[in-house]
């Protein structure tokens, strides 16, 4: 599949479902922490307590072992923090279907998915409904 | 392509920047409308606008204001002085100095430091896909972004004009009682009777314009920005030129405003 069909197939499912994006096309915001990346969605789209956002976004953040991050900005992180503050943002998205979008363009380095696998593992209660995108070719490394 | 071609395309251009502009203040406006600043992630981008806005500047600006005023409004005295026009100093400080002296050096000073950081800022957010980052989590861009920097542009264009008609009224203050032995009373009475209530309204809703013209048209400009960085430098080009170009429409039509309503 072509980088245009993948995309086009993605935004036809995000026209069609409430999709958490993890994908290389949507950066963090360059001017905002991690914390404030991924509490943004929460703190714009729901009436939380402020105290509640913060005690389950600072769980996450220990559970994937980033919480010492907590208030660098983007430009100070690698590409694995990256990515793991990427999927907590989409995480933050209530009763969302989560897609990761071609994860070996943003963790190039890894040679598989197990170790996507297991930070879905690690947040496995917090995560719900999802699927990878990714290029034919990749098929063997899942 | 003719002569004709190229006419035809420039205007299409035109109509289509000009509509697209409208329909963007419209959609701002309606949010502002809507009290969608009152979201708290828009509200906590509201107030560190004002920090950055107005907070930031206010040292400088006093001392600007101080400065820059004091001489120009010795300058004022010294050719009332020598004129002979001392009867109409009230009028003179009031309708020269503060109404149409003070907000437009302030609005020039935020365009020039605010509102070119906003269209770039803007711009690189839009090559960086971080304005299409925010849509895909359903944040809407005017809301969260355009929407509190308008607003934190006109609160400060307003406060730092009074504030700096106040220093230049107090500058007056100093330089009547030197030059003309005037007493406190006087000066006062004398600003009071030279002031009417529609000169107050007009130069609130004049800062009110200057702050929404400032603010409004680097964002758009910012926001139209194609997805090409070589991009970012022409739209704050743009935005710059747009901004200088409603700062004289603004004035300009304040000042025919009262002319007239001064005749009547």
């Amino acid at each position: 599949m072509s980088e245009n069909a993948l995309k086009a197939r993605i935004s036809a499912l995000c026209a069609e479902k409430n999709v958490g994006l993890v994908s290389p096309d949507i950066p963090l915001l360059s001017n905002l922490s991690v914390y404030d990346n991924i509490t943004l969605v929460s703190r714009y789209l729901t009436d939380d307590k402020d105290e509640q956002i913060q005690y389950v976004v600072e769980r996450q953040l220990d559970m994937l072992q980033i919480l010492d991050s907590k208030l660098k900005k983007p430009f100070q992180l690698d590409a694995e923090t990256i990515f793991k503050v990427k999927l907590l943002r989409a995480l933050r998205l209530q009763d969302s279907f989560t897609v990761i979008d071609r994860p070996f363009v943003m963790l190039n380095t890894i040679a598989d998915i197990s170790p996507v696998a297991k930070m879905l593992e690690t947040l496995a209660d917090y995560v719900g409904e999802g699927a990878f995108f990714d290029f034919e070719w990749n098929k063997n490394k899942y | 392509m003719n002569f004709i071609e190229r006419i035809g395309s420039k205007a299409t251009d035109t109509f289509k920047n000009i509509s697209g502009f409208l329909s963007f203040s419209m959609k701002c406006l309606r949010e502002f409308l809507l009290g969608s600043f009152f979201n708290r992630a828009a509200f906590d981008v509201l107030v560190m606008q004002i920090f950055f806005t107005a907070y930031q500047l206010l040292t400088f600006f006093v001392v600007l204001s101080a400065v820059f005023g004091s001489i120009f409004i010795g300058i004022v005295f010294q050719t009332v002085k020598s004129l002979g026009l001392v009867q109409y100093l009230g009028d003179i400080i009031m309708g020269i100095v503060v109404l149409e002296f003070s907000p437009l050096v302030t609005v020039v000073l935020l365009a020039l430091r605010s509102s070119s950081a906003v269209n770039s800022e803007i711009a690189v957010m839009k090559v960086n896909r971080e304005i299409d980052a925010l849509e895909a989590f359903k944040i809407d861009p005017v809301v969260y972004l355009f929407l509190p920097r308008i607003i934190s542009f006109i609160i400060s264009v307003t406060v730092l004009s009074s504030l700096f008609a106040i220093i230049v009224l107090f500058s007056g203050f100093l330089f009547s009682s030197a030059m003309f032995d005037m007493s406190g009373n006087i000066f006062t009475d004398m600003i009071a009777k030279s002031i009417t209530v529609f000169d107050i309204v007009l130069f609130y809703v004049k800062s009110i314009f200057f702050g929404f013209f400032i603010s409004v048209i680097p964002l758009y400009n910012g926001w139209r920005t194609h997805y090409r960085f070589t991009d970012v430098p022409v739209s704050v080009l743009r935005g710059m030129m747009g901004v200088f170009m409603s700062i004289v429409i603004v004035e300009v039509v304040s000042l025919v405003a009262r002319f007239f309503l001064n005749s009547l």
